[in-house]
C-alpha cells in the first residue's frame, strides 16, 4: 500500500469526528465534586502512575461520570452506595462484587484512553501496509 | 396508476439477497431489491476510529451503547422474535446489505464429506465457491485439507505468536496420532489490490464492528453497487414486505406488498419472487401467507451453531511484541479437522474452535487480575500479552425440539405475527462441548501454555447460541414431501418463488455459513435466469 492510500484510509475516519474532550475543566454530570474527588483517588490508586501514565492521567473519572451520567438507574444506585462505603482501596478491595464491577469498568475507562494505551504500548487502530508479527 | 412491474423482485438485502441482485441485473433482467433498512454511509454511520473518548457522550446521548460505533450494536434489532427453551437468539440488521455489515468475514468452504448429508455434492458447490471467493476477495493460505477444500486465495494473513503457538501444541498433538489440523483464517478482507477491487485492508481491527473503508465483503459494498451500475437495478430501501400477493388461484406469486419509512402501502409486481429475508425471517414468511409449505417442514430442521470458551496463557511470550496485532479483528486462525473421518462416538457432527489473541483495547480479553496497585496494572498488560483464546464453534444436532414457528399473540407493528424461536441443546449438544473444552485443554498444555479460563461445568445455560448463523428451515432437497425447495432453490410448490439465503441449507457442518450462501445463492439465481431465457417463468 502506497502512503498516499493510508492517509486517505485515515483521512476518511475524520468524517464527522466529534468535538476533543477537555477532561481537565469537566464538571461531573452524575457524582457530586466530592464523589468524583473520591473517584478519581480511588481508580488512581486501582492504576497508579508508576513510569506509565495511570487512571487520574488517562481520565478514567470523566469516563466513569459520563457512562454512569446516562446510565440505568440500578446501575447508578451501585456505584453511588458503593463508593459511599469505602474511604481506601483496602476497603474497596474488600467488597468483592462491588470491586469487580468497579474494576471492569476503570479498566475498560484505562484501556481505552491514549495514556492507556502508551502503558500497554499499543499502537494499533491506525493503518499499516502489513499485518508481520514478530514471534 | 399501475403497479410498477420487475422481473423479479428481491427481498432482504444481506448475503443472499446482495448476490442475487447482482446475478439477475448483471444478466438483463429489471430487478427490485426490497430492504427494510437505509443504505448506511461508512466512515460516517459508524467509525470505530474514532477516538472513544471524543465519541463517547454524543453516542451514549443518542442512546447507543459503548464509546465505538458498531454496525450491529447500533443499527439492530434483537426483539423481534419470542425465544423458547434455552436461549435462543436471533436480530435483524436494520441496514442496505444486512448482517453483511457485522460479519467477521470468514470464508470456510464446506467440504466433500459434509455435502454427503446434501441433495447436491461438493462438484455442484465447487464452481461456485471459486466465483464467491473471487468476488468477495478471500485471503488465505493452500492447507491442503481434504475437508476443508482450498480456493482461491488472495496473499494470506499470518497468525500472532500466542496463535502460532496453539499450532505448535497441535503439530505435537498430531505426531502423537491425534487427528486435527490448525491453520490461519481464511476471509472475504482483500490484501492484494486489484483493477475494480474494494481498498486493501489496513489492519485496525475493526471488521465486525463495520469497516471504516469498505475493505471487508459486504453485500452493500460489492453486489449491490456493481448491480445497480448496470442499470437494471432499483433499490427500495426502508421499505418492509407486508403481504406476498398470490394468483388467484394460489398456483403462483404475482407481486408484493410493502410499508414505506411513512407506513404507506405500496405493491409492486413481479414474475418471480426471490426471499432472502433470512433463515428465522423466510420461514416466518412462508408461515405467515401459508404458502411453499405442502411437505410440513418449514421452520424444521433448524440449526446453528454454539460454542464455549476456553483461554491460555504462554508465560514465555512475556516480552514479545504485541504493539500492533490488531489485524482482520480477533480471530486469526482455526482449528479444525476433528472427527471428519471418524465420528466421536459421544456426539453427532463436529466443532471448529476459532482462535485468537492480541491487546485491541477494545476487545481486552483479561480485564481482572488480582489485587491493585501497580501489580496489577503490570498483570493486565502482561497477561493480555500472553493470551490466546479458543472459541468453539459446533453445529447443533437438528432434531423435532429446534424449529420456527408462529408466536400465537406477540405480533409485529404491522400486525403480524413474530416468529417462535424454539431452541432445547440435546444430550449430544453438551457432548460436543465438553469435547471441545478438553481438546482445547489438551492444545495448551501440548503447547507449554497453562490454563487461564475455562466453563466451570458444561450445562444448558452456560452454552451461547450464536444468533446469525442460524440455518435450515427451508431445506432443499429431492424429494417435495420432505423438503421445501428443490435443488436449484425454488419452491417445490410454487414454481416463481425462489429462496435465495441460508435457510436452504440441507445439513449443517462446523463451517461458517456466509460464503456458502452467497455460492448457493449464486447458483440459485443463475438457474433463475435460465429459465427466463427459457420462458418458463
Amino acid at each position: 500500500m502506497e502512503r498516499r492510500e493510508l492517509l486517505a484510509i485515515l483521512g476518511s475516519a475524520a468524517v464527522a469526528a466529534p468535538a476533543k474532550v477537555d477532561i481537565a475543566n469537566y464538571k461531573p454530570r452524575f457524582f457530586s465534586e466530592t464523589e468524583y474527588s473520591k473517584l478519581d483517588r480511588l481508580t488512581e490508586a486501582l492504576i497508579p502512575s508508576d513510569g506509565t501514565p495511570g487512571a487520574h492521567e488517562a481520565g478514567v473519572r470523566y469516563y466513569i461520570d459520563t457512562v454512569l451520567h446516562y446510565a440505568d438507574p440500578s446501575a447508578q444506585r451501585m456505584w453511588r452506595e458503593g463508593l459511599a462505603k469505602h474511604e481506601t482501596i483496602e476497603q474497596l478491595a474488600a467488597d468483592a462484587t462491588f470491586f469487580r464491577t468497579f474494576k471492569f469498568l476503570a479498566v475498560e475507562a484505562y484501556a481505552l484512553s491514549a495514556e492507556g494505551q502508551k502503558h500497554f504500548g499499543y499502537k494499533g487502530n491506525t493503518a499499516i501496509p502489513e499485518f508481520k508479527p514478530r514471534c | 396508476m399501475p403497479n410498477p412491474r420487475f422481473d423479479a423482485v428481491i427481498v432482504g438485502s444481506g448475503p443472499g439477497g446482495g448476490i442475487a441482485a447482482y446475478v439477475l441485473a448483471t444478466a438483463g433482467l429489471k430487478v427490485a431489491l426490497v430492504e427494510m433498512g437505509r443504505r448506511l454511509r461508512p466512515g460516517a454511520d459508524y467509525n470505530a476510529h474514532a477516538n472513544p473518548y471524543d465519541a463517547l457522550d454524543r453516542r451514549l446521548s443518542q442512546g447507543k451503547p459503548g464509546a465505538i460505533s458498531s454496525v450491529w450494536n447500533d443499527y439492530s434489532e434483537r426483539d423481534h422474535y419470542t425465544g423458547v427453551g434455552d436461549n435462543p437468539r436471533h436480530g435483524q440488521l436494520r441496514a442496505l446489505g444486512g448482517r453483511s455489515l457485522c460479519w467477521a468475514g470468514h470464508c470456510l468452504r464446506f467440504g466433500p464429506l459434509d455435502y454427503k448429508q446434501w441433495p447436491i455434492s461438493y462438484a455442484d458447490a465447487a464452481p461456485y465457491y471459486d466465483k464467491a471467493e473471487r468476488f468477495m476477495q478471500v485471503h488465505g493460505t493452500k492447507d491442503g485439507l481434504s475437508n476443508l477444500p482450498d480456493g482461491v486465495f488472495e496473499k494470506a494473513v499470518p497468525m500472532r505468536c500466542p496463535e502460532r503457538m496453539l499450532k505448535s501444541g497441535v503439530e505435537r498433538l498430531k505426531q502423537k496420532g491425534r487427528k486435527m489440523e490448525f491453520v490461519a483464517q481464511r476471509k472475504a478482507i482483500p490484501t492484494e489490490s486489484k483493477p475494480g477491487g474494494r481498498t486493501v485492508c489496513h489492519y485496525c481491527g475493526h471488521c465486525m464492528r463495520g469497516c471504516d473503508v469498505d475493505s471487508k465483503y459486504t453485500s452493500a459494498n460489492t453486489p449491490i453497487p456493481k448491480a445497480l451500475a448496470t442499470g437494471n437495478l432499483k433499490l427500495f430501501t426502508e421499505s418492509t414486505m407486508t403481504r406476498i400477493r398470490m394468483s388467484k388461484d394460489g398456483a403462483k406469486v404475482v407481486g408484493i406488498e410493502y410499508a414505506t419509512a411513512s407506513g404507506e402501502r405500496l405493491e409492486l409486481d413481479c414474475r418471480a419472487l426471490v426471499l432472502a429475508c433470512s433463515t428465522i425471517e423466510t420461514a416466518r414468511q412462508l408461515l405467515i401467507h401459508g404458502i411453499g409449505n405442502s411437505s410440513g417442514t418449514v421452520g424444521k430442521y433448524l440449526t446453528s451453531h454454539f460454542g464455549v470458551t476456553v483461554a491460555g496463557l504462554f508465560p514465555g511470550l512475556k516480552n514479545r511484541d504485541a504493539s500492533n496485532d490488531d489485524g482482520t479483528d480477533y480471530y486469526h486462525s482455526l482449528l479444525t479437522g476433528l472427527y471428519w473421518d471418524k465420528p466421536n462416538p459421544n456426539f453427532e457432527g463436529t466443532y471448529q474452535v476459532q482462535s485468537g489473541a492480541g491487546l485491541h483495547p477494545t476487545k481486552l480479553f483479561i480485564k481482572d487480575a488480582p489485587g491493585w496497585g501497580s501489580s496489577f496494572k503490570r498483570a493486565l498488560k502482561e497477561l493480555n500479552t500472553i493470551h490466546a483464546s479458543m472459541n468453539m464453534q459446533g453445529s447443533l444436532l437438528i432434531s423435532s425440539k429446534k424449529f420456527v414457528d408462529l408466536d400465537p399473540a406477540a405480533k409485529d407493528k404491522f400486525g403480524l405475527p413474530l416468529p417462535r424461536i424454539h431452541l432445547h441443546y440435546e444430550d449430544s449438544d453438551l457432548a460436543m462441548a465438553r469435547d471441545m473444552v478438553a481438546t482445547c485443554e489438551e492444545v495448551i498444555l501440548a503447547a507449554g501454555g497453562e490454563i487461564y479460563s475455562r466453563p466451570r461445568d458444561i450445562a444448558r445455560e452456560g452454552l451461547v447460541i450464536d444468533g446469525n448463523h442460524w440455518v435450515g428451515t427451508c431445506r432443499m432437497g429431492r424429494d417435495k414431501k420432505t423438503s421445501v425447495v428443490n435443488t436449484e432453490g425454488q419452491s417445490h410448490d410454487i414454481p416463481n418463488l425462489f429462496i435465495s439465503d441460508a435457510s436452504v441449507f440441507a445439513a449443517y457442518p462446523e463451517k461458517n455459513p456466509t460464503l456458502t450462501n452467497v455460492a448457493l445463492s449464486w447458483r440459485t439465481n443463475d438457474r433463475i435466469v435460465e429459465k427466463f431465457r427459457r420462458r418458463e417463468v
